[in-house]
């Protein structure tokens, strides 16, 4: 029914060639243009499952202080100049910027009034105390207690500077204040970086390098912004003194990076698949309208594009990276229809005898990339949209304009003759081979490469995304190797629609997160600063604590002791006076500065609610114990490298069983509905087994891991490798004449010239889909030419039957 | 003591932070010839290599009945090492190595320890403190009115200029200077609240040998 159709259809348009040609020709001009109009994405984000752990994640990184930054690393180069020369040269630098591009620089801590600041916020004590700390109180209001207080007191005036603590030793006496200055300082500390300050400037341990954080309104993701933005820093760059220089430090420079990498891979495949193409078709076929085999996978390519981007409104600059490998598959029909048309005395109609398989495999195919359609990763989504529309397209034209085209009068019979279309086993080898030793050959090396696959290894590691360039990376490398910060501490974050509620619950976590981790190895603000409503109960508490009884009792044992050290009586007034006072304050305090500062790291105000972060060491003993706390608290999610690695890996590693089960049962069912056979059916799955055998036992021989991208390369390669099955074992069992050996060569030829040409690209996720396809396609080839003519000649002995698969 | 060296450095960092805080400019608002003497005696001071000296430390501060009498020893060897060791009224001793701060007394008879390496707040401390005993004046221009006392021995006052924070503290700096000029004499810091510290050097030994024992926190039991 399908042939009628099909021939129908083709007589049909046979006799409007001229006017479809004319269509497709416009299409391609058509899609070329469109070209200009579409928006390309680079987003790493579109390649990462829509896991809500992920999508949170990538959030909270993109709206954090991080991504809206860009650090410069100013290096002293000259031994002859000095750290203050460096100065200099850092404040001239960011003197000389004027752009809308840059709306902030921070070059170190600003001179203010620092010791007022902190007497500013140590008001605040009172409502900051709990009953904890009130007991710690209680037992130093003892003789024992206030003598060690004093003594620490006397001893702290006997240092160098030991007069300016004047102030602070007579308002506090017992040292009430230190843990909220310990607080203070761990949560400045918290960050991981070695900062000194010099002349208010952060400069690096050895003095010779300087740091300003730039703060810009250029969204990270924002391409042509992020060119400008960068740009013009170098040129102020440029103008610095001989002795500095200085590193660019910024998710922008990433996004430029693997912008350009990932054209430059795009040009260089498309370069070297062309040429070589072209080579092929020329010098093979000597056929000019060879050109036609290419030039429609090419339009297809294309004019996919175009559509897909209409449906999506975006495409991810990976898509079209796999433009190449798309257009290698799909010129596979093109050259079953030319083979086909050669073989039949170069009539047209010669199509109609390879109709079936053509579009079995073409179906299969697609069933194959369909399956992606399922997945939780957009990118792989794009993808599959992409792929079906390119490859029905091709298929189309391959099976409707192509024929037209390659008329007989055209044909040139030099370099191209029956016997060496026949490319069977005969002409491969000089002596016959039993069939029987070519299928346990087989079998061996299948049993081999499922033993190294048990050697295989997944990478999870979310940098196989970037193809920054080398330049880029190494001035990370260099930043870190001066400022630190290598280990980047994990973040707790608690959400709450208003600051009170947010406040609380961080209060709650950090109570418990202690517990599990021990203070030192949880860092957050609740240790300065808790909510409106502790706060009331905090200083209800104080004042209470310091009812008239325990006040006389403290200035009495002052009074005792006191004398020993020479302290006059009314030595800390300023303490007793300032016992009751305090008021409650109901959000949080935007003086002293400092204060201020150090809220803006850790309180995030959204547009739904505010985020408070607390971090801690992102290693797994803190991960696991927290994450658990997480889990049972609504509202609160961790950032850990470590930990989105692992669920990348755990996303991905549930997304290939899925697919592959997808994959796994479309493939046979379309084979059976086509193929109506079960044994023939199961025999054409040989190659696919083959190519994904030798995926999972190669790489691990070639000490590469399994990734996201070879995922998709592996699925790819099942679908083509469907397809040689497929024209093989129905070339075979109706005893084609259509050029099946040479078209199935030419096909994993050309799909090996897409495919290896990836070898050659930069970006790691490109190279990494190279090696897996050519890998697998090889693989498939050679067991569709020797090991499935091995198999029906067998089975044809079994029957006494005698069986030539000339193709 | 935890605490206290917490609290102690702390404190420091946000006085001595403000007291000498810019580099850049070396001789902004004084004269020409208190800039030529303060090259001449940076000059002189960048000379010394090390530095032995006992001290006597006058505080006459308002916490106490009567003024605070100090005696003690500070070693000085440059280019890290800082000991500042208080014989009376009690024994205590701090030792500044490199990034590292040692911090003993008698009454407790325990060493602490501090690194000071990812401590910025310290290292600015320390930074500081070197300059100070170290000469390095002429840098303090943009906090400090700079005017000279007298010539014959030097004697230079450091007056907090306004907005800075010294100025909210302090009322004048005074350092006298040896007759040859080599080193500091004494130095005088007078408060707004009416505190006053005094610090003289006595039989002090410039680039002589320092003993090991000096950098030893906890003193040998003689």
């Amino acid at each position: 029914m399908f042939s009628e159709l099909f021939a129908g259809l083709f007589d049909s348009l046979s006799k409007h060639k001229n006017p479809a040609a004319i269509i497709a020709v416009i299409v391609i001009i058509a899609s070329g243009l469109g070209l200009c109009y579409i928006r390309f994405d680079n987003n790493v984000e579109m390649m990462l499952p829509d896991n809500d752990d992920i999508q949170k994640s990538m959030k909270f990184l993109r709206e954090s202080d991080i991504s809206d930054k860009v650090i410069l690393s100013f290096n002293l180069k000259s031994s002859r100049h000095k750290t203050v020369d460096l100065i200099a040269a850092v404040d001239n630098f960011c003197a000389s910027l004027n752009t809308p591009l840059i709306t902030d620089v921070v070059t170190g801590i600003a001179e203010s009034n620092i010791m007022g600041d902190m007497l500013d916020f140590l008001k605040y004590v009172p409502q900051l105390t709990d009953q904890k700390a009130l007991n710690e109180i209680e037992e130093q209001i003892t003789p024992q207690g206030v003598k060690k207080a004093l003594f620490n007191n006397y001893r702290n005036m006997l240092a160098p500077s030991g007069s300016f603590m004047s102030g602070f030793i007579s308002s506090d006496p017992l040292g009430v204040n230190y843990k909220y200055l310990h607080a203070l300082s761990k949560l400045t500390n918290s960050f991981g970086y070695e900062i000194n300050i010099k002349n208010s400037h952060f400069i690096s341990a050895d003095g010779t390098h300087a740091m300003a954080i730039l703060t810009t309104p250029v969204v990270l993701t924002d391409g042509f912004g992020s060119k400008k933005l960068i740009s013009y820093i170098k040129s102020r760059i440029a103008d610095l003194p001989d002795y500095v220089s200085a590193d660019i430090i910024a998710g922008h420079m990433h996004t430029i990076s693997n912008e350009t990498v990932i054209k430059k891979d795009i040009y260089l495949t498309l370069s070297i698949s062309i040429t070589l193409f072209l080579l092929l078709f020329l010098f093979f076929f000597r056929d000019i309208k060879a050109v036609l085999l290419f030039v429609i996978p090419l339009a297809s390519v294309l004019a996919a594009t175009n559509i897909t981007f209409l449906f999506l409104n975006k495409l991810s600059y990976f898509i079209i990276g796999m433009g190449g490998v798309i257009a290698g598959i799909a010129v596979d029909y093109g050259i079953h229809v030319y083979m086909a048309i050669r073989t039949g005395d170069g009539r047209p109609d010669s199509v109609k005898k390879i109709f079936k398989p053509v579009v079995t495999g073409a179906f299969t195919t697609m069933g194959v990339f369909a399956a992606f359609f399922f997945s939780d990763v957009p990118g792989y989504r794009q993808l599959a949209m992409f792929s079906i529309i390119s490859i029905l397209i091709c298929l189309l034209c391959a099976l409707f304009l192509l024929p037209n085209f390659l008329e007989k009068n055209s044909y040139k019979p030099n370099g191209y003759n029956q016997k060496r279309a026949g490319l069977n086993k005969n002409k491969f080898f000089n002596k016959l081979i039993s069939d029987k030793l070519i299928v346990c050959g087989w079998v061996s090396c299948m049993i081999f490469l499922l033993i190294s696959c048990s050697r295989l290894d997944f990478s999870n590691n979310i940098e196989q995304f970037d193809g920054s360039a080398a330049e880029v990376l190494q001035a990370e490398q260099n930043f870190h190797q001066v400022w630190g910060g290598t280990e980047q501490p994990a973040v707790f974050v608690v959400s709450g629609q208003t600051i009170e509620a947010a406040l609380e619950k961080n209060e709650a976590i950090y109570k418990i997160a202690v517990k599990k981790t021990g203070e030192d190895n949880f860092t957050s603000f609740a240790s300065i600063w808790q909510s409106a409503g502790s706060r009331e109960a905090n200083l209800r508490r104080w004042n209470k604590f310091w009812e008239k009884n325990r006040t006389l009792k403290l200035k009495k044992l002052i009074a005792q002791y006191g004398e020993t050290y020479n302290f006059r009586e009314d030595a800390f007034s300023p303490f007793f006076e300032n016992l009751q006072s305090g008021m409650i304050i109901n959000n949080i305090p935007d003086k002293p500065e400092f204060f201020a500062a150090l809220t803006k790291k850790f309180v995030k105000n959204k547009k739904d609610g505010f985020e408070i972060l607390s971090f801690f060491p992102d290693k797994e003993k803190y991960i696991n114990p927290l994450l658990e706390i997480s889990n049972n608290v609504q509202g609160t999610f961790i950032v850990s490298r470590k930990m989105f690695a692992n669920i990348i890996s755990e996303s991905i590693g549930s997304e290939i069983i899925y697919l592959a089960i997808i994959a796994g049962i479309i493939i046979p069912l379309l084979a059976c509905f086509f193929l109506r056979d079960i044994k023939l059916s199961l025999i054409s799955l040989v190659p696919v087994l083959s190519s994904i055998a030798a995926i999972l036992g190669i790489l691990p021989l070639m000490g590469m891991p399994m990734n996201a991208p070879s995922v998709i390369a592996c699925m790819v390669v099942t679908g083509l490798a469907i397809d040689y099955g497929i024209f093989m074992v129905y070339t075979c069992s109706h005893n084609l004449k259509t050029g099946t050996y040479t078209a199935v060569t030419l096909s994993a030829a050309t799909t090996l010239i897409g495919a290896g040409v990836l070898v050659f690209a930069k970006h790691p996720m490109l190279f990494s889909i190279g090696v897996t396809l050519v890998t697998g396609v090889f693989a498939g080839f050679i067991a569709s030419i020797i090991v499935i003519p091995a198999l029906f000649r067998l089975r044809a002995q079994k029957r006494n039957l005698f069986f030539k698969c000339a193709g | 003591m935890k605490k206290t060296i917490y609290i102690y450095f702390t404190l420091l960092f946000m006085f001595f932070a403000n007291l000498c805080t810019c580099f850049a400019q070396e001789t902004e608002d004084v004269s020409a010839e208190t800039a030529r003497l303060l090259r001449r005696l940076e000059h002189k001071m960048a000379g010394v290599k090390t530095i032995s000296a006992g001290f006597v430390q006058e505080k006459d501060l308002a916490l106490f009945k009567n003024t605070l009498i100090i005696n003690g020893f500070v070693y000085l060897k440059k280019p890290d090492l800082l000991a500042w060791y208080v014989t009376e009224p009690l024994r205590y001793k701090v030792v500044i190595k490199g990034d590292n701060v040692e911090q003993w007394d008698e009454e407790t008879d325990k060493v602490q320890k501090i690194s000071i390496k990812k401590n910025p707040a310290l290292q600015a401390v320390f930074e500081q403190m070197d300059k100070w005993f170290s000469g390095s004046y002429l840098s303090m221009t943009n906090e400090y009115y700079i005017k000279i006392s007298s010539r014959a021995p030097v004697s230079i006052r450091f007056i907090p200029k306004d907005g800075t924070y010294a100025e909210n503290i302090i009322s004048s700096v005074t350092v006298l200077f040896r007759n040859d000029e080599q080193y500091i004499q004494t130095i005088e810091i007078k408060e707004k609240a009416g505190d006053i510290t005094k610090l003289t050097f006595i039989n002090t030994l410039l680039n002589g040998t320092i003993e090991d024992k000096a950098w030893e926190v906890r003193p040998r039991v003689q």
